[in-house]
């Protein structure tokens, strides 16, 4: 059995007992509700944030001007850093409506876009969370010098090591990963579009 | 038309893309509720431009391609039905065969491959995949005879 329409034909009888119609409605239903509910607890989660930020920042009389706005500038750090991950979460429109190498393009862009998105969206998170934080600890050490110079100090050492230490091993990983799969698209897009692959 | 006739009626075709993509009938069978997950969320925004199944076997083979990135991270609802292949016991030696040099192809020529097992017509699989008619014409040329070649190389073993 060597022709091609031997193969065709074995390759189509070929039958796998499927899920019936009402189990593969099922898990459907299933699959979309634990989306929903993933949806729903992360939104609630950026409201609550929201809510304590505005809480924080109008309602709470207590402590200086330094230490509200270095609450609202931790929580604005954290809501961008909330909103790359809402990014990612973001599915992909209809598939159905492009073909496989425009398909692999978007797939493409999406992943150079993720690079940039978070290289730029870091910096800039992780610039207000320590503007944030030592604006917030202002209150508590002005009076004591000696405090003052040891907090400042270790939030100095602090946030080095995090962006020259942990802050690159991070990015490598994950570049490393995103770029692996951008070759990977740019690779098919060529063997599909190359006629002489 | 509805889910129900959709599925029925391509869901086999479906299935059998996807497993001549990963040669495993576990995540063919993830792969063909995504498909059906996309087919259930789009269904009522299906413009008509092309025909259904271009546009479910777009989905298909799209879900297929983007497999590279989500495997780690997907992990589908689990289906009650064990899915295990049904065939005479002469066969199945062929067709464990075929599945074996189909697996050994690229990713692309699997999908180009799949589509052209399922008898489509060149023209649907050029705008399924995007290529131009031309360009499908040579390349299913080519992996015919690449799928011909590994066969006959793998029963002479």
């Amino acid at each position: 059995m060597d022709n091609f329409k031997d193969m065709q034909q074995l390759w189509l009888a070929t039958n796998a007992p499927l899920p019936t119609v009402d189990e593969m409605k099922r898990a459907i239903r299933k699959y979309r509700l634990l989306h929903l509910l993933k949806t729903t607890a992360f939104l609630a989660l950026l409201v609550l944030l929201f809510a304590a930020t505005v809480f924080v920042v109008l309602y709470d009389s207590s402590g200086k001007w330094t230490t509200h706005l270095g609450e609202a500038l931790y929580f604005v750090a954290i809501m961008i850093l909330l909103s790359v991950q809402l990014k990612s979460l973001r599915r992909t429109p209809a598939a159905g409506n492009i073909s496989g190498i425009e398909f692999l393009n978007f797939l493409k862009k999406e992943k150079e876009s993720l690079i940039k998105f978070e290289k730029k969206t870091q910096l800039f998170g992780f610039l207000i969370a320590m503007a944030g934080l030592f604006l917030f600890v202002f209150d508590y050490v002005h009076k004591d010098s000696r405090l003052a110079i040891i907090m400042y100090a270790s939030l100095l050492l602090f946030s080095l090591v995090g962006w020259f230490f942990l802050r690159p091993v991070f990015m490598r990983n994950k570049k490393k990963k995103l770029q692996g799969e951008i070759d990977k698209f740019e690779q098919m897009t060529l063997h599909f579009t190359d006629k002489n692959l | 038309m509805d889910f129900d006739t959709l599925y029925k009626q391509y869901s086999p075709k479906v299935y059998r893309i996807c497993l001549a993509y990963v040669n495993d009938p576990e995540h063919a069978r993830d792969l063909l509720q995504e498909t059906f997950i996309n087919v259930w969320e789009s269904l009522s925004y299906f413009r008509g431009d092309a025909h259904i199944s271009t546009w479910i076997f777009r989905i298909a083979t799209n879900n297929c391609l983007r497999d590279v990135q989500k495997q780690k991270r997907f992990k589908m609802i689990s289906l009650p039905t064990e899915i295990t292949m049904v065939h005479e016991p002469s066969k199945e030696e062929d067709l464990n065969r075929l599945q074996q040099c189909i697996s050994e192809l690229e990713e692309n020529d699997r999908l180009l491959i799949s589509l052209v097992l399922e008898d489509l017509p060149q023209a649907e699989i050029a705008s399924i995949l995007g290529l131009s008619e031309i360009n499908t014409r040579v390349k299913i040329h080519r992996v015919k005879e690449k799928l011909s070649k590994k066969f006959k190389r793998h029963g002479q073993l």
